[in-house]
């Protein structure tokens, strides 16, 4: 079985080394492939200083189609999971193996990292508010119990980066509960499983200042849509 | 409306499709993008008949100011366009994406074939000339290869 560790970086030359030092330390079974999404700063050159390959994006292009690009070149290289995590060392490799034992155990195609399941992690109170609004239209669509949501620690299946892979079948930006609705809606089974995460480590956030307003509309529009459209692969 | 007002705003519809025309025939403008200027320049060339048209309606429909009808239209009409450009550039964002991806992904395919040349070659020559060796073998020229005994022949 081949795994891929698809690790989407943007202005990363801080934590990447650790990060990809530690995926190396806690995952030898499976490669790992940096999608340096435009960056301005060393992050290509600390990824392939650390023996890692890198596909660079001309320019900044989104963290969700820095994802799609590893989903791309996955299917290329006939990997059988993919493995997405943050560049930024708030995902904890060694985790990933409780994701692996969910998707065995539940014969699931995606399997999400929640950090609330162990319980233990600490998130402000509006980013509490938005989980759990998400965490609840995903149970209300889906009828299935999902904690993370916005979780970007995730193990797919084949099946599911290959359908993600295509055209416009993932957002540009970030892929959150419509991405679960999405999948759910073609028929692909979802779990979750307890993964740990740290806080942030270099302070950047995708949900800083303004960005979170126009985040929740757009994601309740994007909610919307996967609702109306019609099914079929 | 005068003769003169009416001449004036039909010769600035003119020009105005002139000038689309003319960026069509330089190739400065596509031709799908050009009929919403187009729709725009038939209505200013009908603006010169403009009272014969507008007043009657606007009093039908109960609009007693008909320049506010005008109005009206024209910002409807530019509402329309927007949405028009807005699905253009939607369009155009979704092909750059597609298209930056592939892009990366083949520069990073070639650039790791090219690797494994240059890999392959690094090889041949090492197994050629032992590091314990301390005689220095024989230099080697871009595009030679040594043969088993460390002569050197030409590439084929």
């Amino acid at each position: 079985m081949k795994y891929l560790v698809v690790v989407p970086a943007f202005n990363e030359e801080q934590s990447l080394g650790p990060v990809l030092k530690n995926i190396g330390a806690d995952m030898p079974f499976a490669d790992t492939l940096v999608v340096d999404d435009g960056s301005s700063d060393l992050t290509g050159k600390i990824a392939e200083a650390n023996g890692v390959p890198v596909v660079s994006h001309p320019f900044n292009l989104g963290y969700g189609a820095a994802l799609q690009t590893g989903f791309r070149y996955a299917s290329k290289n006939n990997y059988d999971f993919v493995i997405t995590m943050d560049a930024d060392g708030q995902h904890i490799p060694s985790s990933a193996e409780n994701m692996i034992q969910s998707m065995e155990d539940n014969n699931a195609d995606v399997v999400i990292g929640s950090r609330f399941l162990g319980g233990g992690y600490r998130m402000g109170l509006l980013r509490k508010i938005g989980s759990r609004t998400f965490s609840m239209i995903a149970r209300a669509y889906t009828g299935i119990r999902i904690t993370d949501p916005t979780s970007g620690f995730q193990l797919l299946n084949r099946n599911a980066f290959e359908y993600l892979a295509q055209g416009d079948n993932y957002p540009l930006d970030y892929p959150d509960v419509n991405i679960i609705m999405a999948l759910h809606k073609k028929s692909f089974r979802i779990s979750e499983a307890p993964v740990l995460m740290t806080a942030n480590n270099t302070g950047k956030s995708m949900h800083n200042g303004m960005k979170p307003f126009f985040y929740i509309i757009k994601m309740f529009l994007a909610i919307m849509m996967v609702v109306m459209k019609r099914k079929g692969r | 409306m005068s003769l003169g007002m009416r001449l004036m705003i039909f010769l600035l519809g003119l020009s105005l499709m002139l000038i689309i025309f003319e960026l069509v025939r330089r190739n400065k403008f596509r031709e799908e993008l050009s009929i919403a200027w187009f729709a725009v320049g038939i209505l200013v060339l009908a603006g010169s008949m403009a009272d014969l048209i507008i007043d009657p309606f606007a009093k039908m429909i109960g609009i007693y100011y008909p320049p506010a009808l005008v109005f009206a239209w024209l910002i409807f009409c530019l509402v329309v366009a927007l949405l028009y450009f807005s699905s253009v550039i939607s369009d155009l964002k979704g092909k750059i994406k597609e298209l930056s991806q592939k892009m990366a992904l083949m520069e990073f395919e070639m650039d790791r074939r090219t690797d494994t040349n240059a890999g392959s070659c690094q090889s041949r020559r090492q197994v050629v000339i032992p590091a314990s060796e301390e005689r220095p073998g024989p230099l080697l020229r871009p595009g030679e290869i040594p043969d088993k005994a460390g002569m050197t022949d030409k590439k084929d």
